[in-house]
């Protein structure tokens, strides 16, 4: 056995060499490697400025019924389904707390530093810059490592898994609802602004204080409510 | 030699392991710096570079390997079907990418749910992916540095040229054969028929794989058009599943008992390990092989 580990017979049977290939591999070779390692250090970082979002859904916790009809006509506005596990709002309820603490809305905030579009390591989730700048997930780009939905720092997480497509998805104000049947996202209709029975949820242009999540809780409560013999503030 | 061999595999599975470890380390890290509720450490995205400078690895390896050619050792009675170079370069790729495979299904293709709880399970499983992907790339690469240095090695898998026989009639013959539904027979080369299917078909998945992994990867540094991100996800997808069928088909397959002497060959176990196959065998199952050998005085 010699140095290289064959035997006598297979050394004699050893292939003749192509000097001349092998060098162009091993220099080719090397050169793109070290091209590759030094262009690491090159390569374009994270979105530094995220522009603000023009558009923000904002909920009456008091008003929620719970009655998930939201949740509806989210999936059916974007799926074209009835399935609350595609829907991006999400209700919580908790039937052993006292009112109003028994039901729980959970709207995207479109944050103004959204951590979710900063986690997405192919730009799938990024502000959509011609529409208001609203976070949306482009599906088609999206490679389901969900990030985001671990990036996000609210419970529940404002963005979702859908388990049909094996891709993330959020609240994008229904910018992209295909089955909405008119037109959706800034300026235009919000399924679950419009389908909400008590008007528990709104709309607003006006970016809710980004360092306390209850900002995003507000007083919705109008003429119907009143009618009911409640005040403004029960 | 099947020391340096063992040497070798302890080495690899060492090297595999640790960075398993570490893939599951950096799966419960969460870097600071980038706002609250960061998101596990992902070596696809900090290591983006690494799969591909994997591939140019497998290339320098390549270059620097000598091949031994096939040969009749008529004192051992035995037959070297594959040198140490092409079992390193089979295995390479074969081991890493059953980890692969299995790790991407788990992750969710098509139809088959993702099969992990959390987030943070998800990124363990996108880490583990990340290693053999990267071990994968520098065993296929390898084996296309080897056929680039030596053609001749690949032509012999490669049906359809050469006027070799029809490989579908070869390989059905081949089984027909095996099953006792036909006396007719037919003379293979060192590899029959299906054999060079079973070739073009693993090389017309993996290209597609390879291409459009390293397209997802480019996708975490560049921004394509998101129909070609979509197309080459789906493609992804596709050639997966491609994959494990032939995965399906070519493991059973090999340990069936008219292959079993090669498999044991390409495992270096028993008298013809080490990358040999008895003679008689030889004789039996590929005889026109062992004639060309012997024509050019391959016989030692």
């Amino acid at each position: 056995m010699s140095s290289d580990g064959l035997n006598e017979k297979e050394r004699a049977m050893l292939e003749p060499e192509n000097p001349g290939r092998r060098k162009f591999m091993m220099v080719t070779g090397a050169t793109c490697a070290a091209a590759f390692v030094a262009g690491s250090f090159f390569l374009p970082g994270k979105l530094e400025a995220m522009p603000d979002c023009k558009g923000f859904l904002v909920v009456d916790l008091n008003k929620c019924q719970g009655c998930g009809s939201c949740m509806m006509a989210c999936s059916l506005g974007h799926h074209g389904a009835t399935s609350q596990s595609l829907s991006r709002i999400q209700i919580q309820q908790d039937s052993f707390a006292d009112y109003p603490g028994d039901v729980f809305m959970a709207p995207c905030h479109q944050c103004e530093d959204a951590p979710c579009v900063q986690a997405c390591p192919v730009a799938a989730n990024r502000p959509a810059l011609e529409m208001g700048n609203v976070r949306m997930i482009d599906q088609k780009r999206c490679i389901g490592c969900e990030q985001c939905i671990d990036a996000c720092q609210f419970t529940p997480s404002r963005v979702q898994w859908d388990p049909k497509q094996h891709k993330a998805q959020k609240c994008d104000l229904c910018t992209d609802a295909p089955y909405l049947g008119e037109k959706g996202g800034i300026g235009g209709t919000q399924a679950c602004v419009k389908v909400c029975p008590v008007k528990a949820i709104s709309f607003t242009n006006k970016m809710p204080d980004q360092s306390r999540e209850e900002s995003y809780q507000v007083n919705l409560r109008g003429k119907g409510w009143f009618a009911r013999g409640f005040s403004k503030e029960d | 030699m099947r020391r340096r061999g063992l040497l070798l595999l302890f080495v690899l599975l060492a090297v595999f392991g640790a960075a398993i470890g570490v893939g599951y380390y950096a799966a419960q890290l969460r870097p600071t710096g980038r706002g609250v509720g960061e998101a596990p450490y992902l070596f696809f995205d900090h290591l983006s570079w690494m799969p591909f400078v994997a591939a140019f690895v497998g290339i320098i390896l390549s270059s620097m390997t000598r091949r031994v050619a096939c040969y009749i050792d008529r004192e051992g009675e035995r037959v070297l079907r594959m040198d140490f170079a092409g079992r390193l370069g089979h295995w390479l790729l074969a081991l890493p990418c059953i980890v692969v495979m299995f790790s991407g299904l788990a992750l969710g293709v098509f139809f088959i749910p993702r099969l992990t709880p959390d987030g943070q399970a998800t990124a363990f499983l996108f880490n583990i992916h990340f290693v053999a992907v990267v071990f994968m790339l520098v065993g296929f690469f390898y084996l296309l540095g080897n056929w680039a240095l030596s053609p001749r090695r690949l032509s012999a898998f490669i049906p359809f040229v050469g006027g070799k026989a029809n490989p579908i009639y070869e390989g059905l013959i081949f089984y027909l054969h095996r099953a006792g539904l036909t006396k007719r027979t037919v003379h293979p080369e060192k590899f029959e028929g299906s054999e060079q299917l079973a070739f073009l078909m693993a090389m017309g998945c993996l290209f597609p794989l390879v291409i459009s992994g390293f397209f997802k990867v480019a996708a975490r540094f560049y921004e394509f058009p998101a129909v070609l991100s979509h197309f080459m996800n789906l493609t992804h997808d596709f050639f997966t599943l491609l994959m494990v069928f032939y995965l399906i088909m070519h493991v059973p397959l090999v340990l069936m008992p008219w292959m079993f002497p090669c498999f044991k060959a390409m495992v270096g176990m028993g008298k013809g390990g080490g990358g040999y196959v008895p003679l008689d065998f030889a004789k039996r199952e590929n005889p026109d092989w062992i004639k060309h050998l012997e024509t050019e005085g391959k016989v030692k």
